[in-house]
């Protein structure tokens, strides 16, 4: 059962981008090579003026049919890493959040302007997302305690949990997510998450 | 009476949401509405008649989720949900069954994978079968992306004559998601006929007011409003809206105050609502939409009004005088159209102009490549320009937005053409003065023609304001009464409320130092009131004209733009000049200067022979930073950007080699395999073997083992030249080399690449192996000489 529900708009100019991802995301960058930085600074710029990022989540029961399978709400899922990841916890959030598709675009257009650039852009946008998901992870638990955050696709939880999360989210309506036949999402900078919340009495 | 008729009497009311409602009666999360039409038919009927019976005029199939993808029997899903609706409204008089169309939950290429035609298709199945089912009207609605909508509008208008209604889904920042401003998506569904058009879900009605205020603005057909009963949140596992059925009458009320033509609901509602809306709004007058004259074209994004200022055309994209976008378009070498697009964008062009008509290429198919292509680019709107009806047709139906459609002229075979065009798919007629008796030689007779083109274009529905009348500039050295018989014409047609547009550069044709007639020109033309100039963006004299002139006449209101203008032409002080000694080409490649590498090139060419500046320069420069790469001095960034100063350089050697020279007989097809975008060694092998006179098909990247095939058949090329970096695309390598053999064992493969070596060429039987770039020459010349 749904408990609550969230959505909404995330300003840009609320969340900085994180320098250690993003040097993570560019293969280990160091830093101190003036050609790289410039190009970094240039396409934060682009990347600040094409996000728009946008999320939805829900807090709902959990139960726990057998020992490798995850009752959120929308199906069984079978998986023996969310189990671990999540028992006992009654309540987790699912959620899902998007840098919008003015990224994708800026993404495309860059892809046939400069490679450099795009390889670069390509980084920091996807640094950006997990940032974006930080914040909603902040949003989410305010003072409470959760455990770390759980993706599909990730471990042995099918890419396919995909479908049935974001439409019980209404992941489409409210950001605008969309799934292609090979459970890819568009706009691609995106990410889906579960995270538990830990029980109160433990 | 029939429901558009009705709208001409008063305003109608829809029904409210269904989803949100039928969850309320058990329907669980994740289980689709569309799924009681079959399971609970009876109480889908009843909510229909809760609807009816609360003052509902118009009552929504359920089959907002039901689509041919979703469903393998979306035929008896649609039947039976529309049956039900018409079992409810039974003998009632007045009230319509609309076919209910949601989005395809599926995004449309380039940012998806959905083909629009593919999305065309699907809304047509379901369109055709409830047309057959008996529908009033048909409902497109909660859509999010422009192209979708465009999609649905045109599936709907091909396979049935019933009324569309359209509304879209909205978010906070008042567009769609993928972008669209409300003044685009109304030109759009207006200019494809649409027959009422609007806005559902997002929020609530209190939020809809300014959109709903530039609707009634602007629309020229009845505005619809269907919003939510607020913003939802949960209470004890239920969804629950902020607005009472009270509150939600009195805010929609203010929407029907401000002009709504239709009114209803959307997520949240139930028939209360919509009953207390009725109550509500049934008093408030009700005015019928007056013709609006917005002359609007757009991509997918921003709207643009012509007559609001003069706006620049950039003409850089037609072959007429351009040798390399010949070359280019020939060779299908897309990269560079693109490349001038985006320049042009860069430089301050307002429009892009399209035109790749070429006698020798597939113009239709070219011509749809291209738009797709710019679409993805840049968001300024396109003018499709081409005299091949076909072309012109494929050309404004991919196109996401309202293009512009260069031209239609007086001769009856035009019209009959090209009008048809812009009646289905929307979007502004440039308007030729010119007949069957060629151009008239008085500005009297050429606005006869814009008269006679209007009045035809009017038959179309096309109304004048959809056309910009261009009264043709010929060559004032060829008649010196030329440019003055123009100007009088545009003053005139100006006169008589047509919006006008002009090829600025015609008129210097055949002269030298031609910016300095184009200039002149440019600025009386702009002073006699120009809405279009179709221009070379690039010509500083043109740009600063059209600056200084929007500056004197109150367009720019704070300078803002003259002052950026003028900072940015300003030439820089260059730190790092390709002059300066400190700057040799392989250093400008070292440190990936694209535009200074290509400079520096051009100078040196004219000391040096091309073969050498690669040899000594070029080579060695991309060696530097390979090294500096693996030792980890450099990053990929860098890397990347000195291949690309490195290409830049090639470009301009490969533009400088006499191209009489190259011996057709010689033929040698190259390409980067699959799965590989490394294409630096290959463009060195390619500039190689150019030199040496060869004829090469280049097919670029990433290209798919059959396209090299197709490429062999083609040209009948039995020598294939293949290049991978990546240890992964080895097998598309060897993939491609198979699928020659097999074909024809005779074709002759050398391939070469950071990762490839002598053995390894033997082991995916490649016939063999260049280590370096002369390599594959010397193999070519033996292959020849046999």
């Amino acid at each position: 059962m749904i408990l609550k529900t969230f959505a909404g708009g995330i300003d840009p100019a609320s969340v900085g981008l994180s320098q250690n991802e993003t040097r993570f995301r560019l293969g280990g960058y160091a830093g101190h090579d003036d050609i790289t930085d410039g190009l970094i600074k240039k396409c934060e710029k682009t990347l600040f003026s094409a996000a728009a990022p946008r999320w939805c989540a829900v807090l709902t029961e959990v139960s726990y049919p057998s020992e490798d399978k995850v009752e959120l709400g929308f199906g069984e899922i079978h998986s023996r890493d969310l189990y671990k990841n999540l028992y006992p916890c009654r309540l987790a959030y699912v959620f899902a959040l998007t840098l919008g598709s003015g990224v994708d675009r800026a993404l495309r257009r860059l892809s046939k302007t400069s490679e450099a650039e795009f390889y670069v852009f390509d980084a920091l946008s996807s640094a950006y997302a997990e940032d974006i998901c930080d914040e909603c992870e902040r949003l989410l638990k305010g003072e409470g305690k959760t455990r770390p955050r759980y993706s599909p696709g990730y471990g042995d939880v099918a890419l396919e949990t995909q479908r049935p999360l974001l439409s019980y989210i209404n992941a489409q309506r409210l950001t605008g997510i969309t799934l292609s036949d090979a459970c890819l999402m568009s706009p691609s900078k995106s990410i889906t998450a579960i995270m538990g919340v830990n029980n109160e009495d433990t | 009476m029939k429901i558009l008729e009705k709208l001409k009497t008063g305003r109608l009311f829809f029904d409210g949401g269904t989803g949100t409602v039928l969850q309320s009666l058990g329907l669980a999360p994740g289980e689709a509405p569309e799924s009681w039409t079959l399971t609970r038919p009876d109480v889908i009927k009843s909510l229909h008649e809760r609807y009816l019976d609360a003052g509902a005029d118009i009552i929504k199939t359920n089959t907002f989720g039901v689509n041919c993808v979703k469903y393998d029997a979306y035929e008896e899903y649609i039947t039976r949900a529309v049956a039900l609706a018409k079992e409810a409204t039974g003998e009632r008089r007045d009230k319509y069954v609309a076919y209910d169309i949601g989005p395809t939950g599926r995004l449309l290429e380039p940012l998806g994978d959905l083909a629009f035609e593919d999305a065309v298709g699907i809304f047509a199945k379901g369109v055709k079968c409830a047309a057959k089912a008996g529908v009033d009207l048909i409902l497109i609605e909660t859509m999010n992306d422009l192209y979708e909508t465009k999609a649905a509008l045109l599936a709907a208008k091909e396979c049935s004559d019933l009324p569309v209604f359209v509304t879209n889904a909205y978010d906070e920042s008042s567009r769609l998601m993928t972008g669209a401003y409300p003044e685009s998506v109304i030109a759009l569904l207006e200019g494809m006929g649409a027959d009422a058009i609007g806005l559902n879900c997002s929020f609530g009605p209190d939020r809809m007011a300014e959109i709903v205020k530039t609707y009634v603005a602007r629309a020229s057909v009845p505005v619809i409003v269907n919003p939510n009963a607020g913003l939802p949140s949960v209470k004890d596992g239920r969804t629950v809206y902020d607005l009472s059925a009270e509150d939600f009458a009195e805010r929609t009320a203010e929407l029907a105050r401000a002009g709504a033509h239709i009114v209803g609901g959307c997520c949240g509602t139930d028939p209360e609502y919509i009953r207390k809306t009725v109550e509500k709004v049934k008093e408030i007058p009700y005015v019928y939409p007056e013709k609006k004259n917005h002359s609007v074209i757009c991509a997918y994004t921003k709207a643009l009004e012509i007559g609001e200022r003069p706006l620049l055309i950039g003409e850089r994209i037609n072959p007429t005088g351009k040798k390399r976008l010949k070359e280019a378009l020939r060779e299908n070498d897309l990269s560079y159209v693109i490349g001038e697009g985006v320049k042009q964008a860069e430089a301050g062009a307002h429009i892009l102009d399209v035109n790749v008509g070429l006698p020798e290429i597939d113009e239709t198919s070219m011509m749809v490549k291209v738009v797709r292509e710019l679409q993805e680019v840049t968001d300024l709107p396109l003018q499709i320009d081409t005299a091949n009806r076909t072309a012109m047709e494929r050309a404004c139906r991919v196109y996401n937005g309202v293009p512009l459609i260069n031209s239609v002229n007086g001769k009856e075979e035009s019209m009959e053409a090209v009008l048809p065009v812009a009646a289905k798919y929307g979007g502004v007629v440039i308007a030729l003065t010119l007949d069957g008796d060629g151009i008239p030689d008085t500005a009297q007779k050429r606005v006869r023609i814009a008269e006679r083109i209007a009045a035809r274009a009017e038959k179309y529905g096309i109304g004048k304001y959809r056309l910009v009348v261009d009264p043709l500039c010929l060559t004032v050295s060829s008649d010196r009464n030329a440019p003055r018989v123009t100007l009088e014409a545009v003053k005139e047609l100006k006169s008589r409320g047509f919006f006008v547009s002009l090829g600025v550069s015609n008129v210097s044709f055949g002269l030298p130092s031609r910016d300095m007639i184009n200039m002149t020109f440019f600025a009386e033309a702009l002073e006699n009131g120009l809405d279009l100039a179709i221009m070379n963006p690039f010509s500083k004299e043109m740009t600063d004209v059209y600056h200084a002139f929007t500056a004197l006449n109150g367009y720019d209101t704070g300078f803002e733009e003259y002052i950026a203008y003028a900072e940015k032409s300003v030439p820089e002080k260059k730190s790092e000049t390709p002059g300066d000694a400190a700057f040799t080409l392989d250093r400008l490649i070292v440190r990936g200067m694209k535009k200074e590498a290509a400079e520096l090139t051009a100078k040196l060419l004219e000391t040096t022979d091309g073969l050498e500046i690669v040899n000594t320069l070029i080579i060695p420069a991309l060696g530097e930073v390979g090294e500096a790469y693996e030792s980890k001095r450099a990053y990929l960034p860098q890397l990347i950007m000195s291949a690309e100063a490195a290409s830049a350089s090639f470009d301009v050697i490969r533009a400088s080699l006499p191209s009489g020279k190259t011996d057709e007989s010689r033929k040698f097809i190259i390409a980067t395999v699959r799965g590989d975008v490394h294409d630096i060694g290959k463009n060195i092998v390619r500039v190689l073997l150019e030199s040496y006179s060869f004829k090469v098909y280049d097919l670029g990247k990433d290209v798919p083992p059959e396209k090299v095939l197709d490429c062999v058949k083609e040209t009948g090329c039995r020598l294939v030249g293949l290049s991978a970096l990546m240890t992964t695309t080895v097998p598309a390598m060897k993939e491609t080399i198979e699928l020659l053999h097999s074909y024809d064992p005779e074709i002759k493969v050398i391939v070469g690449g950071a990762v490839l070596n002598e053995e390894y060429a033997r082991m995916i039987n490649a016939d063999a192996y260049g280590k370096e770039a002369t390599d594959t020459v010397r193999y070519a010349e033996e292959y020849y000489e046999r």
